[in-house]
């Protein structure tokens, strides 16, 4: 381990990474020109993001979020740089660099033995499960703790993702897909135990129209202007005792273009980093598929099939705009969400809007209970997430009181709080086998509670 | 003479999965021999993007089923995702290209 941690603090998380994926690619038979180019597409993505994009937008924000800390006394010290930082970061441990392969043979053995009937093609998302176990190593200082917290969400996701299958399928119309994707499936628990609540008061018989709303609000669909907008927001409340000075209004908008541009800009390195793995994601996907076919296989996905559902984007961008207030409001949050709002609200609606089978008044409740949670875990974590960072050899810049933070959602700061307790982490790998096992066995009985409504002909297709 | 085809992939954030589906289809144009030119798109841009651009195809992982303002054959992304069925969509966009 610590060959492996020395060699990645003198060449750093944007080269570790490239060499793994393409040592990978190479055993797999890819011809070594495609290796290389993805490799170095992965490279380019990677340094885009943790060398260039976040500390611009970090020193960018680092005055205005000081003088607004310090000055005017308004507690959001962590500011949210978007979640492919927290990829970036989750595939250059060393939990990252074997996640790929450690998940692909958990999965396999899992299909194997019948406990989940999902085969996850979708290899850039297992990320998720390498952020949240190296969270738990670097916390804890244990490796095993780590893997096994990683194995945990894994197994947790495979299992919610059979669960809310026929659900999802009927709902977003793609047959023969789950979704076992950690943001996707964020706000599930408390959709499931809101359900049960909501149903027993009524609250699901409520209507409101969705594209009414959706045609009325639009406009805050697009993250860059919503982002532009906040940090002008940001701006006049760090510098108000000066806001009569015109050079402080010249400083709170070029606040809000670098903020924009920020926003508009990582997407784009993103991609650079997902069509490096495209390389390695083909060749697996192509070896998976063929041994899933002998059997009747759901493909495991990403959300991002799901979010583009007009009823997701209504409950989406309401709470998109709630989320504005809550994040200077909410009690004991810290975490300033910026490059994530226009991301966050999407995903975590997607469970809430499939389990009230559209019902846009229910899902954006509990939406809006799942952000503030999200904002409360990403406020508790962030400082073992910026701790993580440096551990992996990035040097951050000298900020003031703002500080790096990171966009927990409730699934995975529920598995991280379980992944740092031993004897609670190995009860639930136990807890979530024996789901598994029950699920196998009688599937009716989980679908029920994440609002589908099984037909007698569904009895026999899970055999 | 070349076949060529403009296309644009479109997803919702314009990240994750249409980056998969785009490398998959340049890909799968090149064995064809088509000179693809496929861009990336949001779903949420959608109606501009179409009205500005000049489109022979769209590949869509947020569902076939959208309101354009310009008549374009619209194709499921899934297939590209899952392996799955991207023989027959492949066969629908090279004939499309053949009768440019």
């Amino acid at each position: 381990m610590d060959i492996i941690q020395n060699f990645m603090k003198i060449f750093g998380a944007a080269v570790l990474l490239p060499i793994i994926i393409f040592i990978f690619e190479i055993i797999l038979g890819t011809k070594p020109a495609k290796a290389l180019r993805s490799a170095i597409y992965i490279g380019v993505g990677l340094a885009g993001l943790v060398t260039v994009l976040n500390p611009f937008f970090l020193g960018l924000m680092s005055k205005p979020i000081t003088d607004m800390v310090v000055q005017r006394g308004i507690q959001l010290p962590y500011l949210d740089t978007g979640w492919a930082l927290l990829a970036a970061v989750a595939y250059s441990t060393t939990i990252g660099a074997i996640i790929i392969p450690m998940g692909i043979i958990i999965n396999v053995i899992m299909i194997g033995i019948k406990f989940t009937d999902t085969l996850i093609l979708d290899l850039w998302n297992f990320w998720h499960w390498a952020f949240i176990g190296s969270m738990v190593y670097y916390t804890t200082g244990s490796y095993i703790y780590g893997i096994i917290a990683a194995i945990a969400i894994e197994l947790f996701l495979l299992w919610i993702g059979d669960v809310t299958a026929p659900q999802f399928q009927k709902f977003f119309k793609l047959p023969g897909i789950t979704i076992p994707h950690a943001s996707a499936q964020g706000g599930i628990i408390v959709a499931i135990i809101f359900r049960w609540i909501f149903e027993k008061i009524g609250l699901t018989k409520i209507n409101v129209n969705s594209e009414t709303i959706r045609r009325k609000f639009g406009i805050f669909g697009d993250s860059v202007v919503i982002g532009f907008f906040v940090a002008v927001l940001i701006g006049v409340i760090a510098w108000f005792p000066e806001i009569e000075q015109l050079t402080t209004w010249s400083r709170i908008l070029a606040l809000g273009m670098g903020t924009g541009s920020f926003i508009y800009l990582y997407p784009k390195a993103t991609t650079a980093l997902l069509e490096g793995f495209a390389a390695l994601s083909e060749k697996v996907r192509s070896l998976l598929a063929k041994h899933g076919s002998k059997r009747k296989i759901n493909f495991g996905m990403d959300g991002a099939l799901c979010v583009g559902n007009p009823d997701n984007i209504t409950v989406a961008l309401l709470t998109m705009i709630t989320t504005v207030p809550l994040i200077f409001f909410l009690p004991g949050n810290r975490f300033l969400m910026m490059a994530d709002l226009g991301v966050t609200p999407f995903f975590l609606a997607i469970t809430a809007v499939a389990v009230f089978n559209g019902n846009i008044l229910c899902a954006y409740i509990v939406n809006v209970i799942n952000v503030a949670i999200t904002l409360l875990f990403s406020s508790a974590m962030s400082p073992a997430f910026a701790n993580l960072v440096t551990n992996i050899g990035t040097k951050l810049p000298d900020t003031g009181a703002a500080m790096i933070g990171a966009d927990i959602r409730p699934l995975h700061g529920i598995f991280y709080y379980i992944g740092l307790q031993p004897v609670v982490l190995v009860a639930s790998v136990v807890v979530i086998l024996a789901l598994m096992y029950a699920r196998s066995k009688n599937p009716a009985v989980f679908w029920k509670l994440v609002g589908y409504k099984a037909e007698s002909k569904d009895i026999d297709t899970n055999k | 003479m070349t076949k060529s085809l403009k296309g644009l992939v479109l997803c919702a954030d314009g990240v994750a999965t249409s980056t998969i589906v785009l490398v998959s289809i340049r890909e799968a144009c090149e064995e064809a021999g088509i000179q693809a030119n496929f861009q990336q798109g949001r779903i949420a841009d959608v109606q501009a993007t179409i009205e500005n651009g000049n489109y022979d195809v769209i590949v869509s992982n947020a569902g076939t089923d959208l309101d354009l303002p310009k008549k374009v054959p619209i194709f499921n992304g899934v297939p590209f995702l899952t392996g799955i069925g991207k023989e027959e969509v492949m066969e629908q966009i090279k004939a499309i290209a053949d009768k440019k």
